[in-house]
């Protein structure tokens, strides 16, 4: 089997190589560089932090960190649909089937291959550019909102696994290319959706800061804020009514601050702390490898049951 | 003399319980000595090639059993050796070369005849370092034929291997096929499916005639060819003569009346005539008996086993 799944996929192992290693070095020149600057900024006196790599053509490749959000779905599209679904659809699983190796090796080493390959890849992903993003973090002291948190730490490598199990699953069940790619694409998008809009922030009970409107913002940074909101004696304001009002004309911004607070008006933020990001990042990942495994189980049961 | 492959009552039905279904094969019952060359028979849709993913357990039985060299057909390594299997699109990787199929049986067989598959490429001007995708219909059925003989099965089920071959390829894949059969020195039982008779005929010591999911008849060829014979005398009524054999066909005209029979004994009345049937007739004569009527059949192929 070993040699089949070699002269079958050397090609997509090669162009999966080759990219991985072009990222690598581009991340590694840039992100050495960043790094010296970002610390030599530190130490001087007149550094301006917020302009720091400005005007210095990091903006595509910022884009480009960003477009890894993408690369799960490229594994399940690329990999892992036309794995078995593209046999079932020629026919030529059933070439393999009747040589002297079981259905069950042969499947079991697919998916052996598929999910060493997607975890081997992902890691080494993940690792670059969470290692490339730390000069980023720090400077906007925040890696937990957004597309940081989805494309840094372990939860790239959870959304390979369960975009390649999505992808070999809906090869095998539909047993045609074309659908299954649609069905890993939808899927896909549709879960990542779902879970970063409407289950992430209830992982924990987000906690809640009220302050006045002239004081700094007391929350720690690095945290993820959720909303932020003025309130009047413990009643949300809708941004209509927010004017200055009574306050009008008491001067500078700040004097009009104090005057509002005064009067009651408060600052309600929402937010999960920076101390969060590590149990987020595995709550998150177990959701979707625990979803992987569940795809798994039904490719294996459609693979096994079902006649050629 | 045991036989190679046999079935009970084997059925399979496609499709959910509750839900639309369709059988592809009923009650199919029969016996392929080893060492024959078996043609199975019957129109397209008559379950050929469902029989033959029976039997090497790519499909499973809904009902009935079949047995391999004694073995039930599944996911096991030590049946799979003994069987070789060609299915009726000649699957094949189209951007892989002839080689990289032989390299790949190679690699998944135990037992591999790794010259002699070469060779017999070679002998037959099949470009090896050619991409199977670019070539002709024929090379590739020879290539897939190759990689199902290089692994000396005892049994190989081809299903439809010649059906969309021009008739030069036919005879070369017929003749790659004799000769392979030949060198075999322990027997080897080959089941191979066409809807045509003249192919079969050719090669085939032993035919199994399949019609609407059913086994209508299962028989060495000789004893086939011998036991069937068009009567005809002038006009009378067939009833002795049905009593006594089983008629597949019956035409009256105003003067004569002929008989398609299939003899279950001696001919005792010598006022009929008695003509030998080509094997296509005979065929032919089962397949249109069983398009005109839906009578259990069971009374025919009572008699195979």
């Amino acid at each position: 089997m070993t040699w089949l799944l070699w002269r079958q996929h050397r090609l997509q192992a090669a162009v999966a190589g080759a990219a991985m290693a072009a990222l690598a070095v581009l991340l590694w020149i840039t992100g050495v560089h960043m790094a010296d600057a970002y610390r030599a900024c530190r130490a001087s006196a007149t550094c301006s932090g917020s302009t720091l790599f400005q005007g210095q053509g990091y903006g595509p490749l910022q884009n480009l960190v960003t477009l890894t959000l993408a690369v799960p779905l490229l594994l399940g599209v690329l990999w892992a649909a036309p794995l078995i679904g593209r046999e079932f659809e020629t026919g030529t699983h059933t070439l393999a089937w009747t040589q002297s190796v079981t259905r069950r090796h042969w499947l079991t080493s697919k998916l052996v291959v598929l999910i060493g390959g997607t975890v081997a890849c992902s890691a080494a992903l993940t690792g670059v550019v969470t290692w490339w993003s730390g000069t980023l973090n720090s400077l906007h002291g925040n890696r937990f909102d957004g597309a940081r948190f989805d494309t840094q730490g372990v939860l790239p490598i959870a959304y390979s696994l369960f975009a390649v199990s999505l992808g070999v699953a809906a090869g095998a069940a539909l047993r045609r290319l074309l659908p299954a790619l649609g069905v890993t694409i939808f899927g896909f998008v549709a879960v990542r959706i779902l879970v970063e809009g409407y289950v992430r922030p209830l992982f924990q009970h987000p906690l809640v800061a009220t302050f006045r409107l002239d004081q700094n913002d007391p929350i720690s940074s690095g945290a993820w804020v959720i909303s932020q909101t003025v309130t009047l004696n413990g009643h949300e304001v809708s941004n209509a009514v927010q004017g200055p009002g009574p306050c009008a004309g008491t001067g500078s911004r700040s004097q009009m601050d104090t005057c509002m607070s005064d009067l009651g008006y408060r600052m309600v933020t929402k937010y999960q702390p920076a101390n969060r990001y590590w149990p987020f990042q595995f709550i998150e990942s177990a959701i979707f490898v625990g979803l992987a495994a569940v795809l798994i189980a039904v490719c294996v049961i459609v693979v096994r049951r079902r006649d050629a | 003399m045991t036989p190679a492959v046999t079935t009970s009552q084997l059925g399979k039905r496609y499709g959910r319980a509750g839900g639309r279904t369709k059988w592809a094969l009923r009650e199919c019952t029969l016996d392929v000595p080893e060492g024959r060359i078996c043609g199975l028979v019957g129109a397209n849709g008559a379950g050929k090639t469902t029989l033959l993913k029976l039997m090497v357990g790519l499909a499973r039985p809904t009902t009935g059993s079949v047995q391999v060299l004694g073995r039930v057909p599944g996911d096991d390594p030590a049946f799979l050796r003994d069987v070789g299997y060609l299915a009726q699109e000649v699957p094949l990787y189209r951007r892989w070369t002839a080689a990289d199929h032989l390299a790949m049986g190679a690699h998944l067989n135990p037992v591999w005849d790794a010259a002699p598959t070469r060779q017999r490429l070679l002998d037959l001007d099949i470009p090896l370092d050619q991409r199977v995708g670019t070539m002709s219909g024929g090379q590739r059925a020879q290539v897939a034929l190759a990689l199902a003989l290089g692994k000396r099965p005892r049994v190989l089920l081809l299903d439809e291997p010649v059906a969309a071959l021009d008739p030069l390829a036919r005879r070369e894949f017929l003749a790659t096929l004799g000769a392979a059969v030949a060198e075999a020195e322990s027997g080897l039982t080959v089941i191979l499916s066409s809807h045509l008779v003249s192919d079969l005929e050719r090669i085939c010591d032993h035919l199994v005639v399949l019609a609407e999911s059913r086994t209508l008849l299962a028989d060495e060829l000789d004893d086939i060819v011998a036991s069937h014979r068009l009567l005809t005398a002038p006009r009378r009524d067939p009833g002795p003569i049905e009593r006594q054999h089983t008629v597949l066909r019956t035409e009256q005209t105003a003067r004569q009346t002929s008989l398609w029979v299939r003899l279950n004994g001696p001919l005792p009345d010598p006022t009929w005539h008695s003509d030998p049937l080509s094997l296509e007739d005979i065929v032919l004569s089962y397949l249109g008996q069983r398009s005109r009527s839906t009578n259990d059949v069971a009374t025919v192929i009572g008699g195979v086993r």
